[in-house]
Protein backbone atom coordinates (compact mmCIF):
# COMPACT_ATOMS: atom_id res chain seq x y z
CA UNK A 1 0.00 0.00 0.00
CA UNK A 2 1.00 3.31 -0.99
CA UNK A 3 2.26 5.10 2.21
CA UNK A 4 1.96 8.63 2.97
CA UNK A 5 4.71 11.23 3.38
CA UNK A 6 4.33 13.31 7.19
CA UNK A 7 6.46 15.90 8.48
CA UNK A 8 6.63 16.38 12.40
CA UNK A 9 8.28 16.96 15.38
CA UNK A 10 9.63 14.68 17.58
CA UNK A 11 11.84 15.24 20.31
CA UNK A 12 12.46 18.85 19.53
CA UNK A 13 13.59 17.24 15.89
CA UNK A 14 11.86 17.76 12.82
CA UNK A 15 11.63 14.68 11.07
CA UNK A 16 10.47 13.65 7.61
CA UNK A 17 8.94 9.76 7.37
CA UNK A 18 6.99 7.88 5.16
CA UNK A 19 4.40 5.60 6.91
CA UNK A 20 1.37 3.08 5.90
CA UNK A 21 -1.66 4.38 6.65
CA UNK A 22 -2.74 1.61 8.76
CA UNK A 23 0.11 1.97 11.12
CA UNK A 24 -0.40 3.10 14.58
CA UNK A 25 1.66 5.94 15.86
CA UNK A 26 3.31 3.57 18.33
CA UNK A 27 4.58 1.46 15.56
CA UNK A 28 6.12 3.72 14.18
CA UNK A 29 7.73 5.23 17.35
CA UNK A 30 9.03 1.78 18.04
CA UNK A 31 9.72 0.31 14.98
CA UNK A 32 10.47 2.66 12.08
CA UNK A 33 12.42 5.71 14.60
CA UNK A 34 13.64 3.67 17.03
CA UNK A 35 12.04 5.13 20.26
CA UNK A 36 11.35 1.89 22.13
CA UNK A 37 10.85 4.09 25.24
CA UNK A 38 7.30 3.81 24.66
CA UNK A 39 5.78 0.56 25.19
CA UNK A 40 3.16 -1.91 23.98
CA UNK A 41 0.97 -3.42 26.23
CA UNK A 42 -2.63 -3.73 25.42
CA UNK A 43 -2.63 -1.40 22.05
CA UNK A 44 -6.05 -0.74 23.29
CA UNK A 45 -5.93 2.23 24.96
CA UNK A 46 -6.55 0.37 28.52
CA UNK A 47 -2.79 -0.03 29.86
CA UNK A 48 -1.65 3.64 29.13
CA UNK A 49 2.03 2.17 28.75
CA UNK A 50 2.19 3.69 24.99
CA UNK A 51 1.41 7.18 26.62
CA UNK A 52 3.29 10.04 24.38
CA UNK A 53 2.49 13.87 24.52
CA UNK A 54 1.17 14.81 21.39
CA UNK A 55 1.26 19.29 21.09
CA UNK A 56 1.70 18.81 25.01
CA UNK A 57 -1.61 16.07 25.78
CA UNK A 58 -1.07 12.87 26.84
CA UNK A 59 -2.41 10.08 23.87
CA UNK A 60 -2.33 6.88 23.67
CA UNK A 61 0.12 6.27 20.96
CA UNK A 62 -1.83 2.74 20.18
CA UNK A 63 -5.04 4.61 19.26
CA UNK A 64 -3.68 7.38 17.25
CA UNK A 65 -2.45 6.67 13.67
CA UNK A 66 0.95 7.33 12.41
CA UNK A 67 -0.32 9.39 9.17
CA UNK A 68 -1.94 11.54 12.09
CA UNK A 69 1.08 12.84 13.54
CA UNK A 70 2.00 14.77 10.58
CA UNK A 71 2.56 18.66 11.10
CA UNK A 72 2.21 17.89 15.41
CA UNK A 73 4.76 17.90 18.07
CA UNK A 74 5.70 14.66 19.62
CA UNK A 75 7.42 13.61 23.00
CA UNK A 76 8.33 10.55 24.04
CA UNK A 77 10.09 9.69 27.08
CA UNK A 78 13.44 9.65 25.56
CA UNK A 79 12.97 13.19 25.51
CA UNK A 80 12.69 14.25 29.37
CA UNK A 81 16.26 13.98 29.88
CA UNK A 82 17.89 16.82 28.53
CA UNK A 83 22.10 17.00 28.18
CA UNK A 84 22.20 14.18 29.46
CA UNK A 85 20.55 15.34 32.84
CA UNK A 86 17.74 13.74 34.19
CA UNK A 87 14.24 15.06 34.36
CA UNK A 88 13.31 16.08 38.01
CA UNK A 89 10.52 13.65 37.06
CA UNK A 90 12.68 10.82 36.45
CA UNK A 91 14.91 11.84 39.36
CA UNK A 92 12.33 11.83 41.60
CA UNK A 93 11.06 8.25 40.52
CA UNK A 94 14.72 6.74 40.70
CA UNK A 95 14.80 8.69 44.38
CA UNK A 96 11.25 7.69 45.55
CA UNK A 97 11.71 3.57 43.93
CA UNK A 98 8.90 4.49 41.72
CA UNK A 99 9.48 1.37 39.86
CA UNK A 100 10.31 -1.92 40.09
CA UNK A 101 10.19 -3.61 36.45
CA UNK A 102 9.33 -0.52 34.54
CA UNK A 103 7.42 -1.45 32.04
CA UNK A 104 4.61 1.24 32.52
CA UNK A 105 7.55 3.52 33.98
CA UNK A 106 7.42 5.71 30.32
CA UNK A 107 3.93 6.04 30.43
CA UNK A 108 3.40 7.10 33.52
CA UNK A 109 6.12 9.81 33.07
CA UNK A 110 4.41 11.19 30.22
CA UNK A 111 1.21 11.21 31.22
CA UNK A 112 2.42 12.87 35.25
CA UNK A 113 4.87 15.41 32.90
CA UNK A 114 1.54 16.18 30.69
CA UNK A 115 -0.38 16.64 34.04
CA UNK A 116 2.29 19.18 35.22
CA UNK A 117 2.09 21.18 32.33
CA UNK A 118 -1.46 22.43 32.77
CA UNK A 119 -1.02 21.58 37.08
CA UNK A 120 2.45 22.19 38.08
CA UNK A 121 1.71 21.34 41.80
CA UNK A 122 -0.81 18.36 41.88
CA UNK A 123 -2.58 17.19 44.90
CA UNK A 124 -2.14 12.95 45.56
CA UNK A 125 -5.87 12.87 44.49
CA UNK A 126 -4.81 14.75 41.15
CA UNK A 127 -2.29 12.55 40.46
CA UNK A 128 -4.38 9.25 41.19
CA UNK A 129 -6.86 10.58 38.78
CA UNK A 130 -4.88 11.45 36.44
CA UNK A 131 -2.50 8.29 35.78
CA UNK A 132 -5.97 6.13 36.16
CA UNK A 133 -5.34 5.42 32.52
CA UNK A 134 -1.68 3.82 33.64
CA UNK A 135 -1.74 0.49 34.82
CA UNK A 136 1.32 -0.75 37.10
CA UNK A 137 0.75 -4.63 37.90
CA UNK A 138 4.51 -4.20 40.42
CA UNK A 139 4.54 -0.86 42.29
CA UNK A 140 0.87 -0.91 43.88
CA UNK A 141 1.32 3.12 42.58
CA UNK A 142 2.03 4.92 45.76
CA UNK A 143 5.74 5.46 45.63
CA UNK A 144 4.59 6.51 42.00
CA UNK A 145 2.08 9.29 43.24
CA UNK A 146 4.78 10.17 46.04
CA UNK A 147 7.45 10.46 43.36
CA UNK A 148 4.63 12.81 40.87
CA UNK A 149 3.37 15.40 44.20
CA UNK A 150 7.48 15.58 45.10
CA UNK A 151 8.57 16.72 41.97
CA UNK A 152 5.26 19.19 42.34
CA UNK A 153 6.63 20.58 45.43
CA UNK A 154 9.96 20.67 44.61
CA UNK A 155 10.45 24.36 44.47
CA UNK A 156 12.70 24.91 41.23
CA UNK A 157 10.59 22.32 39.73
CA UNK B 1 -19.67 -8.92 11.93
CA UNK B 2 -17.44 -11.25 11.91
CA UNK B 3 -15.29 -10.38 15.25
CA UNK B 4 -11.50 -11.67 15.11
CA UNK B 5 -9.44 -12.38 17.84
CA UNK B 6 -6.59 -10.18 16.41
CA UNK B 7 -3.63 -7.16 16.95
CA UNK B 8 -3.68 -5.75 13.72
CA UNK B 9 -5.63 -3.30 11.72
CA UNK B 10 -6.34 -4.51 7.79
CA UNK B 11 -4.89 -1.95 5.81
CA UNK B 12 -6.90 1.09 4.64
CA UNK B 13 -6.52 4.24 3.09
CA UNK B 14 -6.61 7.27 5.05
CA UNK B 15 -7.99 10.51 3.79
CA UNK B 16 -8.29 13.94 5.46
CA UNK B 17 -11.03 16.42 3.81
CA UNK B 18 -10.51 19.87 4.61
CA UNK B 19 -13.77 20.64 4.15
CA UNK B 20 -17.03 19.32 5.17
CA UNK B 21 -18.63 19.51 1.69
CA UNK B 22 -15.06 17.60 0.45
CA UNK B 23 -15.72 15.39 3.35
CA UNK B 24 -19.55 14.94 2.68
CA UNK B 25 -18.95 14.07 -1.23
CA UNK B 26 -15.83 11.06 0.37
CA UNK B 27 -18.32 9.44 2.23
CA UNK B 28 -21.21 9.67 -0.61
CA UNK B 29 -18.81 8.14 -2.96
CA UNK B 30 -17.38 5.75 -0.83
CA UNK B 31 -20.21 4.24 1.08
CA UNK B 32 -20.02 1.34 3.51
CA UNK B 33 -16.23 1.48 2.61
CA UNK B 34 -15.51 4.31 4.74
CA UNK B 35 -15.86 5.27 8.35
CA UNK B 36 -15.55 8.50 9.80
CA UNK B 37 -12.69 8.92 12.07
CA UNK B 38 -11.88 11.09 15.06
CA UNK B 39 -10.48 10.70 17.81
CA UNK B 40 -10.43 6.81 16.95
CA UNK B 41 -10.63 5.82 20.71
CA UNK B 42 -13.12 3.61 19.62
CA UNK B 43 -12.83 2.91 15.69
CA UNK B 44 -9.05 1.75 16.29
CA UNK B 45 -10.29 -1.05 18.66
CA UNK B 46 -13.30 -1.88 16.77
CA UNK B 47 -10.25 -1.72 13.97
CA UNK B 48 -8.29 -4.02 15.54
CA UNK B 49 -10.71 -7.12 16.24
CA UNK B 50 -12.56 -6.41 12.69
CA UNK B 51 -16.04 -4.83 13.29
CA UNK B 52 -15.30 -2.05 11.27
CA UNK B 53 -13.04 -3.00 7.70
CA UNK B 54 -13.34 -0.31 6.35
CA UNK B 55 -11.36 0.61 2.96
CA UNK B 56 -11.22 4.23 4.22
CA UNK B 57 -10.55 5.96 6.93
CA UNK B 58 -12.29 9.61 6.72
CA UNK B 59 -10.16 11.92 9.40
CA UNK B 60 -12.71 14.83 10.04
CA UNK B 61 -10.27 16.54 12.42
CA UNK B 62 -9.58 18.95 10.18
CA UNK B 63 -12.47 20.46 9.55
CA UNK B 64 -12.72 23.78 11.05
CA UNK B 65 -16.61 23.78 11.72
CA UNK B 66 -16.27 20.62 13.91
CA UNK B 67 -14.23 22.20 16.42
CA UNK B 68 -16.41 25.04 17.82
CA UNK B 69 -16.90 25.52 21.38
CA UNK B 70 -19.16 28.83 21.59
CA UNK B 71 -22.10 30.55 23.28
CA UNK B 72 -24.14 32.34 20.51
CA UNK B 73 -25.54 35.49 21.32
CA UNK B 74 -29.09 33.95 22.92
CA UNK B 75 -26.70 31.76 25.09
CA UNK B 76 -26.78 28.36 23.76
CA UNK B 77 -23.44 26.40 23.74
CA UNK B 78 -22.45 24.94 20.07
CA UNK B 79 -20.10 22.42 20.28
CA UNK B 80 -18.73 20.74 17.38
CA UNK B 81 -18.31 16.96 17.24
CA UNK B 82 -14.82 17.19 17.01
CA UNK B 83 -14.60 19.06 20.48
CA UNK B 84 -13.08 15.97 22.50
CA UNK B 85 -14.26 15.34 26.14
CA UNK B 86 -11.35 16.54 27.34
CA UNK B 87 -12.07 20.01 25.94
CA UNK B 88 -15.55 19.59 27.49
CA UNK B 89 -14.39 18.47 30.85
CA UNK B 90 -12.05 21.50 31.63
CA UNK B 91 -14.42 24.29 30.08
CA UNK B 92 -15.96 27.02 32.08
CA UNK B 93 -18.57 27.24 30.22
CA UNK B 94 -19.82 23.61 30.07
CA UNK B 95 -18.83 23.10 34.21
CA UNK B 96 -21.02 26.31 34.91
CA UNK B 97 -24.11 25.95 32.65
CA UNK B 98 -24.25 21.50 31.95
CA UNK B 99 -22.57 20.54 34.71
CA UNK B 100 -23.97 17.33 34.17
CA UNK B 101 -21.62 17.14 30.79
CA UNK B 102 -18.73 18.65 32.47
CA UNK B 103 -19.17 15.54 35.13
CA UNK B 104 -19.90 12.55 32.33
CA UNK B 105 -16.80 14.17 30.11
CA UNK B 106 -14.61 13.56 33.44
CA UNK B 107 -15.79 10.37 34.09
CA UNK B 108 -15.10 8.67 30.52
CA UNK B 109 -12.24 6.59 29.86
CA UNK B 110 -8.62 8.25 31.28
CA UNK B 111 -6.67 11.59 30.80
CA UNK B 112 -5.32 10.71 28.24
CA UNK B 113 -8.44 9.03 26.39
CA UNK B 114 -10.09 12.24 27.13
CA UNK B 115 -7.31 14.05 24.89
CA UNK B 116 -8.65 12.56 21.67
CA UNK B 117 -12.01 10.72 22.62
CA UNK B 118 -14.78 13.56 20.95
CA UNK B 119 -18.50 14.35 21.84
CA UNK B 120 -18.76 13.20 17.66
CA UNK B 121 -17.54 9.96 18.49
CA UNK B 122 -19.38 9.22 21.65
CA UNK B 123 -22.75 10.29 20.00
CA UNK B 124 -22.70 8.34 16.89
CA UNK B 125 -21.16 5.06 18.81
CA UNK B 126 -24.67 5.64 20.10
CA UNK B 127 -23.48 3.06 22.95
CA UNK B 128 -26.44 2.79 25.76
CA UNK B 129 -24.34 3.66 28.16
CA UNK B 130 -22.39 6.53 26.78
CA UNK B 131 -21.13 8.92 29.38
CA UNK B 132 -21.89 12.33 27.39
CA UNK B 133 -25.53 10.89 25.82
CA UNK B 134 -27.72 10.99 29.08
CA UNK B 135 -26.61 14.43 29.92
CA UNK B 136 -27.14 15.62 25.90
CA UNK B 137 -31.03 14.15 26.25
CA UNK B 138 -31.42 16.43 29.56
CA UNK B 139 -30.76 19.38 28.26
CA UNK B 140 -32.13 18.69 24.97
CA UNK B 141 -29.33 19.43 22.62
CA UNK B 142 -30.07 19.49 18.75
CA UNK B 143 -27.83 17.63 16.40
CA UNK B 144 -26.60 19.59 13.15
CA UNK B 145 -25.89 17.23 10.42
CA UNK B 146 -24.75 18.08 6.96
CA UNK B 147 -25.46 15.64 4.00
CA UNK B 148 -25.30 16.05 0.34
CA UNK B 149 -28.64 17.89 0.47
CA UNK B 150 -27.08 20.37 2.84
CA UNK B 151 -27.72 20.38 6.62
CA UNK B 152 -30.27 19.33 8.80
CA UNK B 153 -30.71 19.48 12.49
CA UNK B 154 -33.01 17.20 14.76
CA UNK B 155 -33.11 16.40 18.54
CA UNK B 156 -29.96 14.47 19.78
CA UNK B 157 -32.99 11.96 20.98
CA UNK B 158 -33.46 11.11 17.20
CA UNK B 159 -30.26 10.09 16.31
CA UNK B 160 -30.41 7.00 18.93
CA UNK B 161 -32.09 4.04 17.35
CA UNK B 162 -30.77 1.09 18.74
CA UNK B 163 -27.64 -0.19 20.30
CA UNK B 164 -24.38 0.85 18.04
CA UNK B 165 -27.18 2.41 15.59
CA UNK B 166 -27.33 6.04 14.61
CA UNK B 167 -30.11 7.28 12.04
CA UNK B 168 -27.33 8.71 10.73
CA UNK B 169 -27.26 8.49 6.66
CA UNK B 170 -23.93 6.68 5.25
CA UNK B 171 -23.48 10.26 3.90
CA UNK B 172 -23.81 12.52 6.45
CA UNK B 173 -21.74 14.00 9.08
CA UNK B 174 -22.46 14.95 12.42
CA UNK B 175 -21.22 19.01 12.76
CA UNK B 176 -22.36 20.23 16.29
CA UNK B 177 -24.49 19.74 19.01
CA UNK B 178 -26.30 22.71 20.31
CA UNK B 179 -27.53 23.24 23.98
CA UNK B 180 -30.12 25.46 24.86
CA UNK B 181 -29.29 28.51 26.64
CA UNK B 182 -29.09 27.13 30.46
CA UNK B 183 -32.64 28.38 32.29
CA UNK B 184 -32.08 29.82 35.71
CA UNK B 185 -32.49 28.35 38.79
CA UNK B 186 -32.45 24.72 36.99
CA UNK B 187 -29.60 22.27 39.30
CA UNK B 188 -28.38 19.09 37.44
CA UNK B 189 -26.12 16.28 37.85
CA UNK B 190 -24.90 12.66 36.05
CA UNK B 191 -24.18 9.77 38.41
CA UNK B 192 -22.23 7.60 36.91
CA UNK B 193 -22.56 3.89 38.35
CA UNK B 194 -19.62 1.78 38.04
CA UNK B 195 -17.07 -1.22 39.85
CA UNK B 196 -14.27 1.18 38.45
CA UNK B 197 -13.97 5.05 39.16
CA UNK B 198 -11.94 5.38 35.96
CA UNK B 199 -11.54 3.38 32.84
CA UNK B 200 -15.13 1.25 32.87
CA UNK B 201 -18.18 1.78 30.64
CA UNK B 202 -21.18 3.27 33.11
CA UNK B 203 -23.49 0.22 34.31
CA UNK B 204 -26.14 2.29 34.91
CA UNK B 205 -25.66 6.08 34.24
CA UNK B 206 -28.25 8.67 35.53
CA UNK B 207 -28.68 12.77 33.92
CA UNK B 208 -31.21 14.44 36.08
CA UNK B 209 -32.39 18.60 36.28
CA UNK B 210 -34.62 20.05 38.76
CA UNK B 211 -36.16 23.48 37.98
CA UNK B 212 -36.95 25.96 39.89
CA UNK B 213 -39.41 26.67 42.76
CA UNK B 214 -42.22 28.90 41.52
CA UNK B 215 -44.41 25.89 39.64
CA UNK B 216 -46.49 23.33 41.09
CA UNK B 217 -44.78 21.11 40.68
CA UNK B 218 -41.05 22.28 40.04
CA UNK B 219 -40.48 20.70 36.93
CA UNK B 220 -37.83 17.77 36.18
CA UNK B 221 -36.08 15.83 33.75
CA UNK B 222 -34.26 12.04 33.94
CA UNK B 223 -32.19 10.50 31.34
CA UNK B 224 -31.12 6.98 31.71
CA UNK B 225 -27.89 4.95 30.43
CA UNK B 226 -27.10 1.28 30.11
CA UNK B 227 -30.61 0.75 31.19
CA UNK B 228 -32.31 0.25 27.46
CA UNK B 229 -30.90 -0.37 23.58
CA UNK B 230 -30.39 3.33 23.46
CA UNK B 231 -30.13 6.32 26.50
CA UNK B 232 -33.74 7.17 27.43
CA UNK B 233 -35.57 9.75 28.72
CA UNK B 234 -37.79 8.77 31.78
CA UNK B 235 -40.51 10.29 30.27
CA UNK B 236 -43.47 8.55 31.96
CA UNK B 237 -41.92 9.41 34.94
CA UNK B 238 -41.60 12.89 34.23
CA UNK B 239 -45.48 13.08 32.60
CA UNK B 240 -46.64 11.01 35.85
CA UNK B 241 -44.27 13.79 37.94
CA UNK B 242 -46.18 16.53 36.23
CA UNK B 243 -49.75 15.47 36.32
CA UNK B 244 -49.67 14.04 39.66
CA UNK B 245 -46.78 15.81 41.47
CA UNK B 246 -45.21 16.30 43.89
CA UNK B 247 -44.93 12.93 44.18
CA UNK B 248 -42.19 11.20 47.25
CA UNK B 249 -38.76 10.95 45.29
CA UNK B 250 -38.98 7.11 45.66
CA UNK B 251 -42.01 6.74 43.72
CA UNK B 252 -40.29 9.22 41.03
CA UNK B 253 -37.69 6.40 41.19
CA UNK B 254 -39.93 3.80 40.71
CA UNK B 255 -41.76 4.97 37.48
CA UNK B 256 -37.77 5.51 36.11
CA UNK B 257 -36.85 2.20 37.02
CA UNK B 258 -40.61 0.83 35.20
CA UNK B 259 -39.88 2.45 31.97
CA UNK B 260 -36.27 0.68 31.22
CA UNK B 261 -35.93 -2.04 29.32
CA UNK B 262 -32.07 -3.37 30.51
CA UNK B 263 -30.16 -6.40 29.95
CA UNK B 264 -28.13 -8.92 31.89
CA UNK B 265 -24.59 -8.91 30.82
CA UNK B 266 -21.67 -9.24 32.06
CA UNK B 267 -21.56 -6.10 34.06
CA UNK B 268 -24.59 -6.81 35.82
CA UNK B 269 -28.32 -8.36 35.61
CA UNK B 270 -31.43 -6.41 34.62
CA UNK B 271 -32.31 -7.06 37.80
CA UNK B 272 -29.60 -4.89 40.00
CA UNK B 273 -29.41 -2.25 36.91
CA UNK B 274 -33.25 -1.39 37.56
CA UNK B 275 -32.82 -1.44 41.86
CA UNK B 276 -30.46 0.69 41.32
CA UNK B 277 -32.15 3.52 38.83
CA UNK B 278 -34.28 3.54 41.73
CA UNK B 279 -32.09 4.46 43.90
CA UNK B 280 -29.78 7.11 42.06
CA UNK B 281 -33.04 8.87 40.39
CA UNK B 282 -34.12 9.00 44.09
CA UNK B 283 -31.46 9.84 45.37
CA UNK B 284 -30.24 12.48 42.84
CA UNK B 285 -33.66 14.26 42.65
CA UNK B 286 -33.56 14.58 46.02
CA UNK B 287 -30.31 16.83 46.22
CA UNK B 288 -30.73 18.43 43.41
CA UNK B 289 -34.30 20.09 44.75
CA UNK B 290 -32.61 20.88 48.20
Amino acid sequence: MAGIAIRFTLNGQLTDLEVQPHHTLLKCLRDELGMTGTKEGCANGDCGACIVLMDGKPVNACLVLAAEADGHDIMTVEGLAQGGKLHPLQQAFLDHEAFQCGFCTPGMLMTAYGLMLENPHPTPEEVRFALAGNLCRCTGYERIVAAVVATGEREDG
Amino acid sequence: MAVRKGRKMKPFQYLHPTSLDEAVGLLHDLGRDAVVFAGGTDVIPLMRVGALEPQVVVDVKRLADLHELQQDNEGRLHIGAAVTVRELECSTVVGASYPALATAAASLGSYSVRCRATIGGNVCRASPSGDLLSPLLIYEAEAVIRGPGGQRSCPVSQLFVGPGQTSLEVDEVLVKLVLPAAAPGWHSAYTKHSPRRAMDLAVVGVAAAVGPNGSEPRPIRVALGAVAPTPIRATVAEQEWMARGPLPWDEVGRLAAAACRPIDDLRASADYRQHVVTVLVARMLHSLAN
